[in-house]
């Protein structure tokens, strides 16, 4: 088949796909500008009569929207980063170096993420107030730092171990240490994987609800997933407040997700990859 | 050349900075001095809403007593505070609860009986139907701000359309009547039938207007033919006379004051708190064209009775602090002002009678209230036993399995019986 | 030093933070499974109970069927989520496709929605009353079913839901995997003759083995213990119908207040989860 048709049509279901994903996040922001008498109108309304920011308007003068804010994004990043830190050595150990022992711990890494997060909300608690971490930003990130480690350690020990072993080998033959060989060839060679890890690591973050539910009380350290909740009460959802909220909470994601993939481009173009 | 040690140093210096924050970083300051206290409420809930203000306006200049406010999303406080209390914190000192968990709360030990702190007046002045549903083995566990039950919703136009002259008070004219009014996309009424508690609530109303009740006068489970009657009259409106939204096997209350103030039911059991909303113009499609009265029964009209209250903490630093806070949140005055606020019944008579004599309040809003105070009057509340929380999840079961045409009522009664004497035998 | 002590310089770090963190709750509630708490009656002394916990969770009817409830889920959204995946990751992957980075970073745009809001906002889209779903299939005169009311149609409407911020995270992770592949096994193949459909069952895959077991072991973890959607759309209903492991664990623990029973079947399914993991782990093997 020409490159060129193949191309169309791959285009083509693409454009398919990406509308298909894109349609509910589409009528997430239409409903966010509709007024509160159209929002749950039978039947909906594709094209609101009475668009308008206001709900955005309402949310730049909460306080606890703006401190959830804040405080999602400093946990997010400060535990991403943690995580990133701690984790690439590790996996990358785990790719190189293993033997059975280190292959078990391994495997109990794995086992941490298999518990449901409800069971460790109360004994979290506990720990976490021993120690007077309880409503604060860092002790939110410690326990998020405990499901992002397992996901980034997995993660980046099957990238890492797909790097072929001869250009190791060649390194070392060139006198490069260890470390350097892991900063200056593995690295460079594996920053999908390592974009991917981040990625995931700040997302696993960014939309965590229970523990911060469990773990945090007020403004100085509660993220938007527990202010948003709270526009749900039993009496009235104010979805107009909250699709307003979800819609502006896309944006630092998007944000760290683009510069992570051009950070990765630029490297890998630098790095001159496939040598 | 050995390996650099930047990487390794990077991750000491990381490791040291991360213990020296944890030895450091201080409580966000979450010990409460005996001049203050700190309250869980519902985040942006309206009632909260109003107790801030009043709290700040009235309670803290008069006592001196601060009040700091814990927010915690409605569907997640009852976790959140048996967290909290499991825990032994003793960082909330009040609980904002919904009265299906006070039973469990003082069971298990985690609340303070307030009978010292209430004077025979407040226990003659209060509802009694309202005190049923705080006191928990003979003692008192929590004060009410909010006591409530399904009242019926109709539009006073779509009726006289359709040449009704007063809404039914049996089930029997329910029936009739929700067919002259379907029509269009109009449905006569609703029923709620999810998999939750906000649709078991409206189910016990049924039930209890049957003339059954969960227990008999021994302790038993009696989920008998008034049950079976409760569950046909639902499948009936469903399914035989097909006078209500055919999704309503998966509604709950949004979903009711939703289609409510959308237009699309003539008729529909609610809560008080829908009367606000459907006379507000920025959401309401019906302003102006609703009234209120008592549910249509078979055996009697009736409606169970819950209740929304304050409770304290045992492990309160600060107890005589917070229930100060509790007497004022239900003093007259407190009570009087929330009712008309909100147009909710009012818990206290000496409230009541105040705003009958309040020529600031309209004719029509005080009849409201005073038909939904005496509704309350008129209703029973649920058992105030700790395994209601688990049983109400069996009455939940029941009720989705049925509507949703899963299993008959006579084998949902069977299971519900059985679940019942499972739950209460531990 | 040695290779070994190397590695397990590295690895150190990583592991001892991960076990500070989550050894108390581990223990504590290894503990609570078999030295029972009854927060009904605080003042019962506690006995070990041994087994008996995990027992009465295994001889609980509704645990059973979430068990089954799940294991149907997971089979169905693995499945799925994995051709799908594998699909659009192959698309994206062509080298001579420009705008490459915006698509990927559009369809990964579901997971940056909070949860809470895609949940009620999916429990929307498939209402009944003010559904934009049942609205536009009533557009086409396509019969629009009660999704949430029925067992089939719920289940459904939760693995839609699902793969809605799911499948992105396969998407990624097979992408990277493709990206980081070598041209030549794939160049060799297409020199020798081979097919498309060849050239990837021959090729393709094989080399992609580790990044599909990776994938499968972290989403083999998640969809066991999926809750969210669950609650949030059906809230296990109707009728416990979707009743699912997470769904039963929470009610046993925060419903019914029996957080041992909780934690015995939190254990129990860790257990089968290694299982499964240790059995695709395996299966999977590189080489």
């Amino acid at each position: 088949m020409h490159t060129s048709v193949r191309n169309g049509l791959s285009y083509a279901l693409l454009v398919v796909v990406v509308l298909l994903v894109l349609a509910p996040l589409a009528w997430l922001y239409l409903s966010s500008v509709k007024n509160d008498i159209e929002m749950y109108s039978v039947p909906p309304t594709l094209v609101p009569h009475d668009p308008s920011l206001r709900n955005y308007g309402q949310l730049l003068v909460d306080v606890s929207f703006k401190s959830g804010f804040l405080n999602s994004v400093l946990v997010a990043l400060g535990s991403t980063a943690a995580a990133l830190l701690l984790c690439v050595p590790a996996a990358y150990a785990f790719s190189r170096y293993l033997w059975r022992g280190l292959s078990l711990v391994l495997f109990l890494v794995l086992v941490t993420r298999m518990f449901p997060p409800v069971i460790f909300s109360l004994p979290f608690f506990i720990v976490l107030q021993k120690v007077h971490l309880i409503n604060t930003r860092l002790g939110l990130g410690l326990v998020y730092l405990s499901f992002q480690m397992p996901l980034a350690i997995w993660l980046l020990e099957s990238f890492f171990r797909e790097v072929p072993k001869e250009i190791e080998e060649a390194a070392r033959v060139d006198g490069l240490s260890r470390t350097q060989i892991l900063l200056r060839i593995v690295i460079p060679l594996s920053l999908p994987g390592l974009a991917v890890a981040a990625i995931f690591a700040f997302l696993l973050s960014w939309n965590e609800f229970l523990y911060a539910l469990i773990l945090t009380r007020t403004n100085v350290a509660q993220t938007i997933p527990v202010v948003v909740s709270g526009w749900i009460s039993i009496f009235q959802i104010l979805w107009g407040k909250m699709t307003a909220a979800a819609g502006l909470y896309v944006l630092p994601a998007l944000v760290f997700v683009s510069l992570v993939q051009k950070g990765m481009l630029k490297g890998l173009m630098q790095g001159g990859v496939k040598q | 050349m050995r390996t650099p040690h930047s990487a390794r140093f990077i991750l000491a210096a990381f490791l040291v900075v991360a213990a020296a924050s944890l030895v450091f970083a201080g409580g966000a300051g979450e010990k409460p001095m005996a001049k203050s206290i700190t309250i869980g409420a519902e985040a942006g809930g309206p009632y909260q809403l109003f107790y801030k203000d009043l709290a700040a306006k009235q309670f803290t200049p008069k006592t001196g007593i601060t009040v700091n406010w814990v927010d915690v999303p409605h569907t997640d406080m009852h976790q959140k505070f048996l967290t909290e209390a499991a825990s032994g914190a003793g960082a909330i000192d009040v609980f904002n609860a919904d009265q299906p968990w006070v039973p469990e709360f003082a069971a298990a030990g985690y609340l303070v009986a307030l009978d010292k702190y209430i004077t025979a007046d407040d226990k003659a002045d209060i509802l009694q139907t309202a005190l049923d549903t705080v006191s928990y083995n003979g003692k008192i566990y929590a004060l009410p701000y909010l006591v409530h039950d399904n009242v019926l919703y109709y539009r006073t136009d779509l009726l006289q359309k359709a040449g009704i002259s007063a809404p039914p008070t049996t089930w029997a004219e329910y029936i009739a009547d929700a067919q002259k009014l379907t029509g269009g996309d109009v449905y006569g009424t609703i029923v709620e039938g999810k998999q939750a508690g906000a649709a078991s609530a409206k189910f016990l109303d049924i039930v209890y207007q049957a003339g059954g009740s969960v227990f008999d006068s021994h302790g038993n489970p009696a989920i008998d033919g008034a049950w079976i009657d409760a569950f046909n009259f639902y499948l009936d409106l469903i399914y035989t006379y097909k006078v209500v939204p055919p999704g309503s096997p998966t509604f709950d209350n949004a979903d009711t004051h939703n289609l409510l103030i959308q237009g699309k039911l003539a008729m529909a059991p609610g809560w008080p708190y829908m009367f606000s909303m459907v006379r507000d113009p920025k959401i309401s499609k019906v302003v102006g064209l609703v009234k209120v009265g008592e549910q249509p029964g078979k055996v009697k009209q009736t409606a169970a009775v819950f209740s929304w209250g304050f409770c304290v903490n045992t492990a309160s630093k600060a107890q005589d602090a917070a229930a100060s806070f509790l007497k004022f949140a239900t003093s007259t005055d407190a009570i009087a002002t929330l009712a008309t606020t909100f147009i909710n019944p009012a818990i206290r008579r000496s409230a009541l009678d105040r705003m009958q004599k309040d020529p600031a309040i309209s004719e029509a809003d005080r009849n409201v209230i005073a038909a939904m105070t005496a509704d309350v009057e008129h209703g029973r509340t649920i058992p105030m036993i700790p395994q209601w929380p688990r049983i109400d999840e069996r009455i939940q079961w029941a009720l989705s399995a049925v509507t949703s045409r899963q299993v008959t009522p006579e084998q949902a009664a069977a299971q519900l019986t059985n679940d019942i004497q499972g739950i209460m035998k531990k | 030093m040695r290779d070994r002590t190397y590695g397990m310089l590295l690895a150190v770090p990583a592991s001892a933070t991960l076990l500070a963190i989550v050894v108390f709750p581990m223990l504590y509630s290894l503990h609570l499974s078999v030295v029972p708490l009854d927060l009904l009656h605080p003042g019962t002394p506690r006995h070990f109970a041994g087994l008996s916990v995990y027992a009465a969770v295994i001889a609980d009817p509704r645990f059973i069927s979430s068990l089954l409830h799940t294991l149907l889920f997971v089979v169905l959204t693995m499945s799925a989520e994995l051709v799908l995946g594998l699909g659009v990751a192959l698309l994206l992957n062509q080298s001579s496709l420009a705008g490459r980075g915006l698509f990927r970073t559009l369809l990964i745009l579901p997971l940056m929605v909070a949860p809470v809001v895609s949940g009620l906002q999916w429990r929307w889209i498939f209402s009944d009353q003010y559904g934009v779903l049942n609205y536009l299939l009533s557009l086409l005169h396509v019969p629009a079913p009660l999704w949430l009311g029925s067992p089939a149609s719920a289940m459904a409407a939760i693995i839609v839901a699902n793969l809605w911020v799911a499948t992105p995270f396969v998407l990624l992770v097979l992408l990277a995997g493709l990206q980081g592949m070598p041209d030549e096994p794939i160049e060799a193949a297409r020199i020798d003759g081979a097919g498309w459909w060849q050239r990837l069952r021959l090729v393709v895959l094989p080399l992609l083995r580790p990044a599909i077991r990776v994938v499968l072991l972290i989403r083999l973890a998640d969809a066991i213990r999926i809750f969210d959607i669950v609650y949030v759309l059906t809230g296990g209903g109707p009728g416990d119908a979707t009743q699912v492991f997470s769904t039963y664990i929470f009610q046993t623990s925060y419903g019914s207040l029996d957080l041992s029973k909780g934690a015995a079947g939190s254990f129990i399914m860790v257990f089968i989860t290694a299982l499964i993991s240790l059995f695709l782990a395996r299966r999977f093997r590189a080489g």
